[in-house]
């Protein structure tokens, strides 16, 4: 039997979906409401610092790259297999690329960011 | 030489035809909302960690309405995806107590949506006390 590689992509899709569903609701919640509406007020607790207080400790940026490294891999999967549904199954190696590529870049991008923290 | 693979002609607006279809390629392409989400929170972090005037620009854009129009058809889809996983899980996932199968409600009570609630509510807690 040919290799491959589809238990690993569905393994990261499936704990990104779970991640993905626990967390991001809220986490929208936080950038598109609760920052918008309170931050801007004077004498708001959601303060700049307040939030760099949360981010620096390590167990919030841990749990933050965890969340951002399984969403990637989750929704690259998903976007890799609707692509595939809508025609392009025959472009195998480019969307794997294109798709499990930019979910390594989102990686990265989170380690230094929240690494450099 | 291999041969040509036969192949059925199926338009990419397959999905259009039936109900079921159209709310598979829905569940499907709320990943399709979640890349850009991925890069915001991305960019959001970073600015935090560029010092206060930069945070206070962001948060200049985010009172902007597009950014609310953005916002919400974001929270649809997050919604729309977090409901349907929670519902699928018992399905891939069933749940056993005592050799006895957990009802698929109750199951996706206990495996999706009480944590659901625990970790909404905890880190609303940590960001707003």
């Amino acid at each position: 039997m040919k290799k491959s590689n589809e238990a690993l992509w569905w393994s990261l899709f499936s704990a990104g979906g779970v991640m993905s569903a626990l967390f991001l609701p809220v986490f929208v919640v936080i950038t598109g409401l609760v920052v918008p509406s309170m931050a801007a007020r004077n004498g708001s607790r959601v303060t700049h610092e307040h939030f760099v207080a949360i981010v620096s400790w390590w167990p919030v940026r841990l749990a933050l790259f965890g969340i951002i490294f399984l969403t990637a891999f989750h929704a690259a999967h998903r976007i890799r297999h609707v692509l595939m549904d809508l025609g392009w199954r025959h472009h195998g190696l480019p969307l794997i690329v294109l798709c499990y590529g930019g979910a390594i870049a989102c990686t990265g991008a989170a380690g230094w960011i929240l690494g450099t923290f | 030489m291999r041969a040509k693979r036969f192949q059925t002609p199926m338009p990419s607006t397959w999905f259009l035809q039936r109900a079921g279809y159209r709310r598979f390629m829905a569940r499907e392409a709320t990943a399709i909302a979640f890349a850009p989400f991925l890069v915001y929170l991305l960019v959001w972090i970073h600015r935090l960690s560029q010092g206060p005037e930069a945070f206070a620009a962001l948060i200049e854009v985010t009172r902007n309405p597009v950014s609310v129009v953005l916002h919400s058809l974001l929270f649809g889809a997050v919604l729309y995806h977090s409901f349907t996983w929670f519902n699928l899980t018992p399905k891939i996932m069933p749940m056993y107590v005592a050799e006895e199968k957990v009802p698929d409600f109750w199951a996706a009570i206990f495996m999706g949506y009480l944590p659901w609630v625990v970790v909404t509510a905890v880190v609303l807690w940590g960001v707003l006390r």
